[in-house]
């Protein structure tokens, strides 16, 4: 096998609280090759955001290792990062914050070409933005507005412009579409794909739309309160999840028939239990209707037990791990 | 970074200002007081100011001396006309300065957080635990009297309120994603601080400095008063005030014209800040 794209080894981020230690992303590993997307699901607060970042070096990892083309960068000086910031982006959620109010489109999509040196001259600089805004389906007649004059998809359109622009290999996509319209959803996604196709680009894409991680990934990895509870194919993990987590996950995907919206059963129950010094064994235990003592006491670990699918469950200690 | 094409926010602000009459208003002092400023020395020559005549002491306003004249015979509107500059000059220099450190500082905080901003803020404490007075006086007295050194005591003091108010500011701006992304793409602190965070809580720094200016007028025109400032034979406000104190009660002019200049020029430029505020303020323009 090739040198994956990005690798965490047992990454770790902890958030100082005044309550303790907030546990973001704990003990997550996983390999993502090129070309490929990997989607990361789970609910609001798991640590998804938190984990994109902490790879991106955003966030500075409290251990753990993250291996880009299998050179580790988690700890690089800002020096050495920033050749590095080329290959490797970020969308972000908010087209609204993540745009600077005060400059135009096109200074916008230029600013990353400019910190990074890559083109000197301004008539250059102009003509790779054109070609970018191009490529991004964004009309000549937007490079001097304003991003509070354009709607959100646009707006999103110039977020995509300016990842792209210094022809990264990995990018992190925060929940790129979840604050724009259905329709407008349907088109960011497909030009995403679009632009993986033409590019070669390796997305982490981040989001809690299991319709959306559906249409766009290739692996999927759900995260429960910093953990990755199970990763595995898209098509395996929709067909037969294994882990009771990802199995509430899916129940509760609305399904668009006449009658049916009564037979939702086994909705889980409680909430969320703290991410701040959370107890030990598995922290789904609380909400897992299969919860033994074992999983109240002990940590259930990532483990293959089919071919590519990983759970981590005390559910499956039986099984054999699955060798290659 | 360059604003060449219309900003829109400056043509809103444009707009919103020549919409207001008190503005409109102010505006026509300050630029008075510009043009007084700049062609002072055409108006009359600086020599009346200072030029003593003894024969034609406590003059009362006159064609010939609009202003009349002071106890050496010193002309009252020549004074008033060139102690504008000084005025000005004490009320923008420590603002100008006042602006650049207080936004250097708040910014700074914002944008690191943490435990820099934690040092940061606990030094303003103790910056703004000083009366400020006291400070500039201590200051004056340990750098010795002068303009210069005025600027310098009264920019001090003014530093620490900047800064409070720019780091609230900033910090809005700090948290949202597009610094995150100007991260990413390998942007310097500095960078960030310069391109990201300052264009977007200019507003607010125009602000201060507006309100600031006109306190340091007046805080400058005290030091004067109190001759700490501007020195003898220099025409200041403050201290034409402090000399026309002696006879006021004969020749009532003598207080009247400074301090009328001075009442009102911190009015208008108070007025104008008012203004400002008005125009950029966002829930007025009916977008986030």
């Amino acid at each position: 096998m090739s040198v994956p794209v990005i690798e965490c080894i047992e990454l770790k981020k902890y958030f100082d609280t005044p309550f303790g230690k907030l546990h973001a992303v704990d003990n997550v590993s996983f390999k993502l090759e090129a070309h490929k997307t990997l989607g990361i699901v789970g609910e609001s607060g798991c640590g998804k955001s938190t984990l994109g970042r902490t790879i991106l070096g955003l966030h500075k990892a409290t251990s753990g290792k993250v291996l880009f083309d299998g050179r580790e960068i988690q700890d690089l000086p800002a020096k050495q990062m920033k050749p590095l910031r080329k290959e490797m982006q970020i969308i972000f959620q908010d087209p609204y914050s993540s745009l600077n109010p005060r400059d135009t489109v096109s200074q916008i999509i230029a600013q990353p070409i400019r910190i990074q040196g890559i083109l000197k001259t301004p008539s250059e600089i102009d003509a790779r933005v054109q070609e970018l805004m191009d490529i991004v389906g964004l009309g000549k007649r937007f490079a001097n507005t304003y991003p509070h004059e354009m709607d959100g998809g646009r707006r999103q359109r110039v977020g995509i412009a300016r990842a792209l622009a210094m022809n990264p290999k990995f990018i992190v996509c925060d929940e790129p579409v979840s604050a724009l319209d259905v329709s407008i959803q349907a088109q960011i996604l497909n030009l995403m794909m679009d632009l993986q196709d033409q590019m070669g680009l390796t997305y982490l894409f981040i989001t809690h739309n299991l319709a959306v991680v559906k249409h766009i990934s290739d692996d999927i990895a759900v995260m429960y309160l910093g953990q990755m509870v199970e990763k595995s194919e898209t098509e395996a993990l929709f067909k037969d999840p294994l882990h009771p987590y990802t199995q509430a996950l899916l129940k509760a995907i609305p399904i668009p028939e006449i009658g049916h919206r009564n037979s939702i059963k086994n909705v889980l129950k409680g909430e969320v239990t703290s991410p701040i010094e959370p107890k030990p064994g598995c922290r789904f235990a609380p909400r897992c209707p299969y919860a033994t003592d074992a999983c109240r006491s002990v940590e259930p670990q990532l483990k293959e037990v089919k071919k590519g699918h990983f759970v981590a469950c005390h559910l499956f200690d039986d099984a054999k791990e699955c060798t290659e | 970074m360059k604003k060449t094409r219309g900003n829109s926010i400056w043509k809103e602000l444009f707009l919103r200002l020549i919409h207001n009459k008190r503005a409109i208003f102010a505006m026509a002092i300050l630029l008075l007081l510009i043009l007084i400023v700049i062609f002072a020395d055409l108006i009359i020559p600086y020599s009346k100011a200072v030029d003593q005549n003894i024969l034609d002491r406590f003059t009362r306003p006159n064609s010939s001396h609009w202003f009349g004249t002071d106890k050496y015979g010193r002309d009252q509107f020549a004074r008033t006309i060139h102690g504008t500059r000084i005025s000005l000059l004490i009320g923008f220099g420590s603002a100008t300065i006042a602006a650049i450190l207080g936004t250097t500082i708040g910014v700074a905080a914002a944008y690191f957080g943490g435990k820099v901003d934690n040092i940061i803020c606990r030094i303003l404490d103790i910056w703004m635990a000083m009366p400020s007075l006291l400070v500039t006086l201590a200051i004056i007295a340990g750098l010795g009297v002068g303009i210069p050194q005025t600027i310098f005591a009264l920019a001090f003091g003014a530093t620490p309120g900047f800064a409070r108010t720019l780091r609230a500011a900033a910090l809005s701006v700090a948290s949202q994603e597009f610094i995150e992304s100007s991260v990413a793409q390998g942007a310097s602190h500095g960078r960030i601080m310069l391109h990201d965070l300052v264009p977007n809580v200019i507003s607010q720094i125009l602000i201060q400095f507006t309100m600031n200016v006109s306190y340091m007028i007046l805080l400058g025109s005290t030091l004067s008063f109190l001759g700490l400032g501007a020195q003898p034979p220099t025409p200041e406000w403050g201290a034409m005030l402090a000399e026309g104190l002696q006879d006021y009660q004969f020749y009532p002019y003598l207080v009247m014209f400074p301090g009328m200049f001075l009442a009102l020029t911190a009015l208008a430029i108070n007025i104008f800040g008012d203004a400002l505020r008005d125009g950029f303020d966002p829930k007025l323009k009916g977008r986030a």
